[in-house]
């Protein structure tokens, strides 16, 4: 069983969640989507831009504010090399709402396929800066443009799908999840897109050396 | 002050011995394709691992039980990351560098580079202290740094390991000044790469110059 934590929000969950689905695509390992809503305030603090770039507020240490940019140098590394744009966020979102509709579009997705346009389109719409993730009503747009039913969504986010959420990362936090991508196979977990290569070599039964930890760069796999 | 040239045509691999994973960052370049078309060195680097959590402003209770989990959650990840790297290296749980043999280990690695040593003789001083024994200590390193003729050419003695802690911290400080946030790093052509696992974006940097 492999289940992987994503958070919309997260740049490096952006540029990983294409390698991700080859898991599944390529080599056959049903994957379980889940999300984890990271609270990026609790570890690098917060800050809010204007439209120009300017920060407007914020409570960022120095320190910070390095990771924070050397985060983002890294991330935009590896979206230009797959020709995906990748547009800082001008505030830290709660997106809470959109890990609630991944739940929801994995259980009524007729096809994964759908489920895998519609987490590209919400993935890829944010990092332009075209997504409001925090809005119902454009995932909705999102959720049909995927082809899932959208039927009852609306109260799932509000309740039951709240309380799935709400849970889900508490539970995770237990299992030693605390940021994204993270891949959990068994009782194992990795975090970070480098370990593909060792979840994979897991999930094919652990045969030979462990692998070394290794970014995909595309266009040296051909 | 000490401050270090470095080629930007060269591959500066950061580690610390303290962590296993630098350790298999030093593997991970033995086989690794381009080693031949570029010159790759090692420098320590001794900075606590990055915790960013530690400046964020105290909050409400549920905020800082959500930080006092994660940070929990985090730990636990990392000691199931370290069995991991043991693994790779051949080595069980208990494994330890101790600060002593850090601290000498380091010292050679810095005395190394400025001899202009290359990565094998690098590679043969770290797998060889690997070999010793669980517990690495700075005696355990002295016996492998006599065992391969380095002190001679390292130039190296003894009695001045604590004399030489400043320049580790005036290195990591010129590290630190040109990106490296934490080990182990990769610096290729005047850019910091956190985590050995950039090679494959390095070796694609080489083929198209």
């Amino acid at each position: 069983m492999l289940s992987v934590c994503i958070d919309f929000k997260s740049p490096y969950a952006f540029v990983a969640h294409a390698l991700i689905w080859e898991l599944e695509t390529k080599h056959g390992f049903l994957i379980d989507w889940q999300p984890l809503t990271l609270n990026i305030g609790s570890f690098l603090g917060t800050a809010e831009k204007s439209e120009q770039g300017t920060v407007v507020a914020t409570n960022r240490s120095e320190k910070q504010w390095t990771v924070v940019k050397a985060a983002y140098r890294d991330a935009r590394r590896y979206a230009v090399n797959q020709q995906r744009m990748l547009r800082g966020p001008l505030k830290i979102w709660d997106s809470s709402l959109a890990g609630i509709s991944l739940i929801w579009a994995q259980q009524r997705a007729g096809e994964r396929a759908d489920l895998k346009h519609y987490m590209d389109m919400v993935f890829t719409q944010f990092w332009q800066r075209k997504c409001d993730l925090e809005d119902a009503k454009v995932l909705v747009e999102y959720l049909k443009a995927a082809a899932i039913s959208t039927v009852g969504f609306t109260d799932y986010l509000e309740g039951e799908g709240r309380e799935n959420h709400d849970r889900l990362q508490s539970q995770l936090l237990d299992l030693g999840v605390f940021g994204v991508p993270s891949f959990l196979v068994e009782d194992e977990i990795f975090f970070g897109r480098e370990h593909l290569d060792t979840v994979l070599w897991r999930l094919k039964g652990s045969h030979g050396e462990m692998p070394f930890l290794r970014f995909p760069w595309l266009p040296e796999q051909g | 002050m000490m401050v270090l040239s470095l080629d930007e045509s060269e591959l500066l691999v950061v580690v610390n011995l303290e962590d296993p994973e630098s350790i298999v960052a030093l593997y991970s370049l033995l086989h690794w394709p381009k080693r031949a078309m570029v010159e790759v060195r090692v420098l320590p680097f001794l900075k606590a691992p990055l915790n960013t959590a530690t400046d964020v402003p105290k909050g409400a209770p549920a905020f800082e039980a959500y930080k006092a989990r994660r940070a929990s959650a985090r730990r636990r990840y990392q000691d199931q990351e370290n069995v991991r790297n043991l693994e790779r290296l051949g080595r069980s749980g208990g494994w330890e560098m101790t600060d002593s043999g850090a601290l000498l280990g380091h010292d050679i690695l810095i005395e190394l580079f400025l001899r202009k040593a290359s990565l094998d003789r690098v590679l043969e001083f770290v797998s060889e202290v690997l070999k010793v024994t669980q517990k690495i200590d700075a005696r355990v390193v002295n016996q492998v740094v006599g065992a391969l003729g380095l002190r001679s050419d390292s130039g190296f003695e003894d009695h001045d390991v604590l004399t030489r802690r400043p320049r580790l911290i005036e290195l990591s400080e010129q590290l630190e000044s040109q990106g490296v946030l934490s080990a182990p790093s990769l610096l290729f052509r005047g850019e910091a790469y956190l985590g050995y696992g950039h090679l494959p974006q390095i070796e694609s940097m080489i083929a198209s110059q």
